[in-house]
């Protein structure tokens, strides 16, 4: 690195180079947080998490449980082994809202006054942060599997995925369903991926099947687990729960994807994989260059216990974090702060980041060095 | 609120982007160079073979990335097309009539998705000017028509598809269709070309062909082809696959430009070779054409001249010749020694005609602080506040010594003690068959005698002489035998005066004496001046004018007895009419001439009697300059006909008696004003006419006298300093002086650290070994001393193989018996690592007396030590991504034979040793360190800042981590900004108008009010500024009482966007040597930094929230009212953007911009500060004259629209309106229709309005307002609108802002239909109320 950065300073290497060098670097060596802890604040598997985009700073989790914690990544305890715990700032208590599992979480994109979750007890719900009351629902009929808002907060619809064959748009400026397009034939299994224009009166674009449609029996089709855009919003990830992950070019007219890989580890039980909503932190996705291995990532729940960090334009898998005790659901990256949250059905939250990005105050030092008393308590150099 | 005051001392002076093209007039061969934000517009005189400047530099608001001269079939001169690094586009024409840039059309290149291109964008421009094309996004080209309408800047590019997401080039195929070709590499690496025709609605493939793995240029041949041109080979392409190709020497290469298109292209490589490419029916040849500086920019101007720009050296104008030159003859100013070398070495077909000094890159700096010795050269080493820059890379290394005020080229000079005074005077003698002898004479006065020097010239003799003898002159009329109190030449120049105590004597073309007028007896001459025929003569307190006649006799034309004996006599300049004398009482009387009666001037007492005193116009005032016994300088303005003084102003120059002396100098008259710290006085014109100081890179001056006259010696100076009489001629008048030290290219500096103890310069380099450097081939650190007299290498340390230097500080207080001492950190990156391991501690030091270099002390660490700073008589070190604090501690252990004995220099200190006592993780990387009392700031590779605080207790010293920055910040320099005095500390709140605003924002916190808050600068990739403050110890520790485990918080204080890439900031200053009035104590430089593009960079903070506020807001009515060629948005050009966050900036004040307010007319300068209706109908008028639009009714449209809207408003009050108001009482018909949802609505109101959903928004808003219509957002903020009240008229006027739009308008029916009814009651409820009220805002739009 000493190289790269003397060079960017005679500008023989492009900023940009020197920071995709680096941040490739930094990136594949996220590891446990060892001076970092969400407190454990649920009871039942964590389905869904959420960091606001304004701030960065705000953590929204809900899970089966049916309770609604919100943390302040910023507001630490300290506990005995000196590690920063964060403890839930504000919560809704289970069954004061939503009366089933909560399968989805999202912050409304431009302020953090609004967020909306969605559940299994057929409903899309609105809350205002502030006071954590809620704002208003909309009744899907169905178990509502996930819903999305606007990336940007340009609009205000929200497209909610429930058991039916159609995706509604919930509209939050008139309070009803502005509309609904028509997804699949029956459930959501036949593992195609659909891309609509909405603003357009044919409004399916593609059905993005590579390789699925091969295979005549539907029941074979692997479903797809989850879908992402990418930042730019010029790609869709999807992945499968038969461990494939597939990148579609959202701009030309994809016959085949622009990557197609499979994740090593065998996917668990868990059904519900989610990716998390940004690939990783903005202060590296546009310092990546789309055809080489960079810091372009996006971290896949498996099921398992483990998190899968997969590079978005090459489709290699970077590494595998294994630190919950049961099937892995859900990843939010907090941008800006070189930080993963992930959950899981073991109702933990756990926090990752690049080791060299932990500095240990006074007493956490003190802290290590009583429990490591033996190797590194005054090692003179570092 | 404490505001940044950010400038630039010398601009960037990378060249970014060139172009040529007949753009001033159609016979002007124009090279447009683009430098930063800057154009400079020149004109090849082709017989001279130089660079004619046209007008001033022009500055705009973004950092230009691409130059291409358009040339539209119906047009006689070229347009000019600009693309920024924001993805703006800008089509720029002259107007020969005002010498103005004028802006033909401008506009944004947005994509709401889409992913931008790494690096700058791709730019191609069709051959025959129909269109350019711009790749910013991947995968995403907007194709423009150069028509009538982009002019306009209402077209909107369709944006096109194309496979390619990693473009590597275009270009336009030459033909009858628009055919682009697209240069790119898939993600195997492989490359090809794919050409697609352009169409309105879609861009279809038309061919593909594979090219060579090391592509990167592709230019259009004609007939459909294509020249590839690559790394390593040229080949050319077409529809049926690869033509031919021939392979060029291995070389990156850095730019092209065409010799003639489709026939011959010049190619530049990354080596600095320029070569041709000669496209023939037969086949493709390459030539070597010869070594030229390493380019960035190319630009043929056409007569076999070529204009090669540097980004990382000296640029270079050059012509092109047929047969090789043997010795080229460098250019004056070239400081590349490499380029002498190679280009001497024969063989080449390039011929040097002028050159262009560039800083860039700046790697480091250092500032010469206490110590600095005075140079004993002329002019040579480094003075105390001057910049030391390590600037180039490998290929052309150099220190630059950079230093405010002027240098003195010393051309002759004799040793010769005890001069006090000295003139110097031409005498005209026989003419003789055309040429003119003429003698040039310098009376040097000593303590007893006098001597007289000359030597004589042929004036209008075709050849010069090789050199001028000066010799004594022969003892003839010449009093030689007592010293003189004045010399001159009298008016017709064929006489000589010299006064002496005793007689005036006139003294001919020979020396002979020809008329004398003796002093009275016992009353002997004591002061005098001679100026022409007039000579001033004073005996204690009798004065007397006496005249020369005919040069033939001397005669007392008056007599005045004045209160007191005379000091110092000045005669008016140039017409002698008045005559100025100092008293020794401290009186300062202007008398009239001939008859020496008092004028009505009356000076003001100055404190000290006078002891110069010079009467002359500098610019186009009069000033009375007075130097006085004490060193100062006054500085009188004076009224016409003498009725009274101005403007007075003091500055302190030196401690020693001051002497002025007039010359001119390349035909402007300047004053040198000699003592021991010596400055030139000149009238700015570029400032309106002020007078500016410029400090004289050179020794203690004594006396100086101009040179009139000499043929020889044009713009010469007679200086004495130092038992020398020397003639110099000084540079020309800038406020910054820039000399250049070449270095071989294996001696690059990389970290540069000045130490004043043994007035020595450290340097650290990478040395390539098969040069001068090593034993073998490879890469090998060194960490050379060199003088700082000479620049001569003093000594060095060869490091070990793999183990390169990364940081330098200077580490006297380590111990005190040592001086002299230099800590190195370097990093051991093996091969096959890809990141250092290892890396080492040394400590240097020189010792001046054995004039040794010597490693005193080593400590090896685990990593790269990237940073080090002196800190509490210790080191701290930033090692990977640790902190650790290095003491100089007594062994512990007895010194093992040191491990590479080897080295030279190897003298490890026998008891003591470098020891680390703290150890702290910091973050990713810690890059770069600041130190401010006990804080330590901690710049990262990508996260920000950290902040640590040093703590002892019991003997252990600790580093505990306080604060963070928690951003993606990828920092390049962090610098610690001094606390505010005292005095300011009361002063740096905003008045109460603020007191609203200020509740709101985190900064007015108590915690960070405290003068104890550290307040630092972070400087990043993205070519940001960002100021942080962190609360003091004392709050912290209040803070830490109650939650031991919260750490502090930060506040981010100031953003904003520099437009390069700082690599150094450095505390120091350039004004060191004078207290400058104009520099109050609220406005305190304190830190310097240098840039990537070659700035270097002051900044300063402004003390005083109210001044800090006024600037602000003088800042803003400066970038919308005074319009900028290409009309890009100044609040974009600064906007604080990262890859993480984009926001407006604040907290920092554009000093270059608000620089520019002193130098517009006072008119201007009324409006811009006060804002007024009457600039409406100016600019309007300016804008129509100017705007070159053909067509009358085009241009009335334009007019109508303008005069129709009044202004656009969006209060923050109701941020989701955007109101239109109108001239007219009712809305025009026409609008009506247009926007008729509207204005039904409201139709007995002079506005309109349309509802913006958000915030994020108002850009769209500002796309909103078209080009095409001329209007003109404005926005008040709301907190200035409900507090106008408090506001004096002048603060009101000047926050009005105004922003400046162009866009679509197809968005305003989008947002029209977004009309709410409730806002429109509100607004007439309040807020029509308020406008109406209190319309001041200024209507402006200029094209």
């Amino acid at each position: 690195m000493s190289g790269i950065v003397r060079n960017r300073a005679s500008g023989v290497v492009s900023a940009a180079a020197m920071q995709r060098a680096v941040s490739t670097k930094v990136l594949r060596s996220v590891a446990l947080a060892e001076t970092k802890r969400v407190s454990r604040a649920h009871t039942a598997p964590v389905h869904c998490m959420a960091i606001d985009k304004v701030e960065h700073r705000f953590l929204l989790s809900a899970g089966a449980d049916t309770s609604i914690q919100l943390f302040d990544l910023e507001a630490t305890q300290k506990t005995d082994t000196c590690a920063s715990q964060i403890e839930p700032a504000h919560h809704i208590p289970a069954e004061s809202g939503h009366t089933r599992l909560i399968s989805s979480i999202e912050w409304y994109a431009a302020d953090t006054g609004m967020f909306s979750t969605a559940s299994f007890d057929h409903t899309v719900r609105i809350w205002d942060a502030v006071e954590l009351t809620e704002a208003c629902q909309f009744d899907l009929g169905s178990r509502v599997n996930s819903h999305r808002m606007s990336a940007t907060g340009s609009h205000s619809l929200i497209a909610a995925a429930d058991e039916s064959p159609y995706i509604r748009l919930c509209d939050l400026a008139t309070g009803a369903f502005a509309q609904t397009v028509s997804a699949h034939a029956q459930g959501c299994n036949d593992g195609c991926l659909k891309l609509w224009d909405i603003r357009r009166a044919d409004s399916q674009l593609y059905s993005l099947d590579a390789g699925n449609s091969l295979s005549t029996n539907p029941s074979k089709r692997a479903a797809i687990s989850s879908v992402l855009f990418t930042e730019d919003g010029c790609r869709v990830v999807s992945a499968r729960s038969d461990h494939r992950v597939q990148v579609w070019s959202v701009t030309n007219f994809p016959i085949e994807p622009l990557v197609d890989c499979h994740i090593s580890i065998e996917t668990g039980i868990g059904s519900s994989a989610f990716l998390s909503p940004g690939p990783i932190g903005a202060s590296m996705t546009s310092a990546v260059d789309g055809t080489t291995a960079g810091s372009e990532v996006m971290f896949i729940p498996n099921g398992n216990t483990t998190v899968a960090m997969v590079d978005i334009s090459s489709g290699q898998q970077v590494a595998l974090l294994d630190g919950h005790f049961a099937p892995t659901t859900c990843t939010a990256w907090r941008v800006g702060h070189l930080e993963l949250y992930t959950s899981g059905a073991d109702s933990e939250i756990i926090v990752w980041c690049p080791p060299a990005n932990e500095a240990l105050s006074d007493a956490q030092m003190e802290a290590r060095a009583d429990a490591w008393s033996d190797d590194d308590s005054d090692g003179p150099n570092n | 609120m404490q505001y940044q005051y950010v400038v630039s001392a010398h601009k960037s002076s990378a060249v970014s982007a060139c172009a040529s093209g007949r753009f001033t007039s159609p016979q002007n061969d124009n090279l447009i160079v683009a430098r930063g934000n800057r154009l400079e517009i020149t004109c090849l005189d082709k017989a001279a073979g130089a660079l004619a400047p046209m007008g001033s530099e022009h500055r705009l608001n973004g950092h230009i990335a691409h130059l291409f001269a358009l040339q539209p079939a119906d047009r006689p001169t070229a347009l000019l097309l600009a693309l920024s690094a924001k993805q703006q586009y800008a089509v720029l024409s002259w107007d020969a009539a005002s010498g103005q840039v004028v802006t033909e059309g401008a506009g944004e290149i947005s994509e709401r998705t889409g992913r931008r291109r790494e690096g700058r964008s791709l730019a191609a421009v069709d051959a025959q000017s129909r269109a350019f094309a711009v790749c910013a996004y991947q995968g995403i080209v907007h194709v423009f028509a150069v028509d009538a309408r982009v002019r306009r800047g209402v077209r909107a590019a369709p944006a096109h598809f194309i496979d390619e997401v990693r473009a590597l080039d275009m270009c336009f195929l030459a033909g009858d269709t628009l055919e682009l070709a697209v240069l790119s590499e898939d993600a195997e690496g492989a490359r090809r070309v794919r050409v697609y025709a352009v169409g309105a609605e879609r861009m279809e493939e038309l061919w593909v062909c594979a090219v060579d793995a090391a592509a990167t240029h592709v230019v259009a041949l004609g007939g459909g082809r294509l020249l590839v041109v690559g790394d390593d080979a040229v080949s050319v392409v077409g529809s049926g696959g690869r033509v031919r190709g021939v392979a060029r020497r291995a070389a990156r290469v850095a730019a092209v430009a065409w010799v003639e298109r489709g026939a011959r292209l010049l190619v530049a490589d990354s080596d600095g070779l320029l070569s041709l490419v000669v496209v023939r029916p037969a086949g493709v040849f390459v030539e070597r054409l010869g070594a030229v500086p390493v380019a960035s920019a190319l630009a043929y101007l056409g007569d076999g001249c070529v204009f090669v720009g540097s980004a990382c050296g000296d640029s270079l104008l050059a012509r092109l010749r047929l047969t090789p030159i043997p010795e080229p003859q460098l250019p004056a100013g070239l400081a590349d020694s490499v380029l002498a070398q190679r280009m001497a070495t024969g063989d080449s077909f390039i011929e040097p005609l002028a050159a262009f000094a560039c800083l860039a890159p700046l790697v480091d700096l250092c500032v010469a602080g206490q110590g600095a010795g005075k140079g004993e050269g002329g002019g040579g080493g480094v003075a105390a506040g001057s910049v030391v820059a390590c600037s180039g890379h490998r290929t052309t290394p150099s220190i630059r010594v950079v230093r405010n005020g002027v240098g003195v080229e010393p051309l002759a000079q004799l040793d010769c003690d005890g001069v006090a005074r000295t003139w110097a005077l031409t005498l005209a003698g026989s003419t003789d068959a055309g040429c003119t002898q003429r003698r040039v004479l310098v009376v040097a006065s000593l303590a007893a005698a006098s001597r007289v020097l000359a030597w004589t010239e042929m004036a209008g003799h075709a050849e010069m002489a090789d050199h001028v003898e000066m010799a004594e002159l022969a003892p003839c009329g010449w009093a030689t035998d007592r010293p003189t109190l004045a010399a001159g030449a009298t008016a017709s120049g064929a006489c000589a005066v010299q006064v002496t105590r005793d007689h005036v004597t006139l003294l001919d073309f020979g020396g002979r004496a020809v008329a004398q007028w003796p002093a009275a007896p016992g009353q002997p001459i004591s002061v005098a001046a001679v100026s022409g025929d007039a000579v001033v003569v004073a005996s204690g307190a009798r004065l007397a004018l006496l005249h020369v006649r005919g040069d033939a006799s001397v005669v007392c034309v008056s007599e005045r007895v004045l209160p007191s004996a005379v000091a110092c006599i000045g005669v008016q300049m140039p017409d002698a009419e008045h005559v100025a004398v100092g008293l020794w009482d401290g009186d300062v009387q202007v008398l009239t001439l001939p008859a020496l009666g008092r004028a009505a001037l009356r000076v003001p007492a100055l404190g000290a009697p006078a002891r110069s005193l010079l009467l002359c116009t500098l610019g186009s005032a009069c000033y009375l300059l007075v130097g006085t016994g004490d060193g100062r300088l006054h500085q009188l303005a004076l009224l016409d006909l003498f009725l009274g003084v101005r403007d007075h102003r003091c500055v302190t120059l030196g401690v020693q008696p001051l002497l002025l002396a007039p010359f001119f100098n390349r035909g402007q008259l300047n004053v040198f004003a000699a003592c021991d710290h010596s400055a030139v006085l000149f009238a700015a014109p570029a400032h309106r006419g002020r007078l500016m100081y410029a400090n004289v890179d050179a020794p203690e001056i004594a006396c100086a006298a101009p040179v009139v006259g000499s043929a020889e010696f044009p713009d010469a100076l007679c200086l004495v300093s130092g038992g020398r009489l020397w003639v110099g001629r000084p540079d020309p008048v800038q406020r910054l002086h820039v000399r250049a030290w070449p270095l071989p290219p294996w001696a690059a500096p990389h970290r540069i650290a000045f130490n004043g103890a043994v007035y020595a310069l450290a340097t650290t380099h990478e040395a390539v070994g098969d040069a001068a450097g090593g034993d073998g081939p490879g890469e090998f650190g060194r960490l050379s001393v060199l003088s700082a007299q000479s620049m001569g290498v003093l000594g060095s340390v060869l490091l070990e193989p793999f183990e390169m230097p990364e940081s330098l500080c200077v580490a006297d207080g380590l111990d005190v018996q040592r001086s002299g001492v230099f800590a190195m950190g370097s990093s051991v990156v093996l091969p096959g690592d890809d990141d250092a391991r290892s890396g080492r501690v040394l400590l240097a030091q020189w010792d001046a007396r054995a004039r040794r270099l010597l490693v005193v002390g080593e400590l090896a660490v685990l990593g790269a030590v990237y940073a080090l700073a002196p800190f509490r008589g210790m080191l701290v070190a930033a090692v990977g991504s640790r902190l650790l604090l290095l003491a100089w501690q007594k062994r512990t252990q007895p010194l093992a034979a040191p491990a590479s004995t080897d080295a030279i220099g190897w003298a490890l200190d026998a008891d003591w040793e470098l020891v680390v006592v703290c150890s702290q993780q910091a973050q990713i990387a810690a890059l770069s360190l600041c130190i401010s009392g006990d804080t330590i700031v901690v710049g990262d590779v990508l996260a920000s800042a950290a902040v640590f605080r040093y703590r002892e207790d019991g003997g252990r010293h600790r580093l505990v981590p306080v604060a963070r920055d928690a951003a993606g910040v990828w920092t390049t320099a962090v610098a610690a900004l001094p606390p505010p005095l005292p005095q300011n500390r009361a002063l740096l709140a905003p008045p109460p108008v603020d007191m609203e605003m200020s509740a709101r924002l985190p900064v007015f916190d108590q915690a960070f009010a405290s003068a104890e808050c550290v307040r630092f600068v972070v400087a990043d990739a993205h070519h940001n500024i960002i100021r942080i403050a962190v609360p003091g110890a004392a709050a912290a520790a209040a803070a830490a009482s109650e939650d031991a485990d919260v750490e502090d918080r930060t506040a981010v204080e100031a953003r904003w966007h520099l437009g390069d890439q700082i690599n150094v900031i450095r505390a120091g200053a350039l004004v060191m040597d004078i207290p400058d009035p104009e520099f109050p104590d609220f406005l305190r430089p304190h830190l310097l930094f240098g840039t990537l593009q070659g700035a270097l960079g002051v900044m300063a903070s402004v003390e005083n929230g109210h001044i800090g506020r006024i600037l602000d807001r003088l800042q803003t009515n400066l970038a919308h009212l005074v319009p900028t060629p290409g009309m890009w948005d100044y609040q974009k050009w600064r906007a604080y953007k990262s890859d993480q966050r984009e926001c407006m900036a604040f907290g920092v004040l554009d000093g270059d911009l608000i620089e520019t307010f002193l130098d517009l007319p006072t008119e201007i300068q009324r409006k811009v500060f006060t804002g007024n209706e009457t600039a409406t109908a100016t600019a309007t008028a300016t804008a129509t004259a100017a705007g070159g639009d053909p067509s009358d009714s085009e241009r009335e449209r334009k007019l109508e629209y303008w005069s129709r809207y009044e202004r656009v408003e969006l209060l923050a009050d109701y941020p989701k309106l955007v109101i239109f108001f109108f001239r007219q009482s009712s809305v025009p018909a026409d609008i009506l229709a247009r926007y008729g949802d509207v204005a039904r609505r409201i139709p007995s109101h002079q506005f309109a309005y349309i509802d913006v959903e958000r915030s994020p928004v108002l850009s769209t808003v500002e796309y909103f307002a078209s080009a095409q219509h001329g209007i003109s957002v404005f926005y008040n903020h709301a907190h200035f609108y409900n507090k106008m009240d408090s506001l004096d008229a002048k603060m009101l006027e000047d926050m009005v802002r105004v922003v400046n739009t162009e866009g679509s308008a197809a968005m305003v029916g989008f947002y029209l239909q977004k009309l709410v009814d409730e806002q429109i009651r509100a607004l007439k409820a309040e807020g029509v109320q308020k406008n109406i009220t209190f319309n001041v805002s200024i209507n402006l739009k200029v094209e």
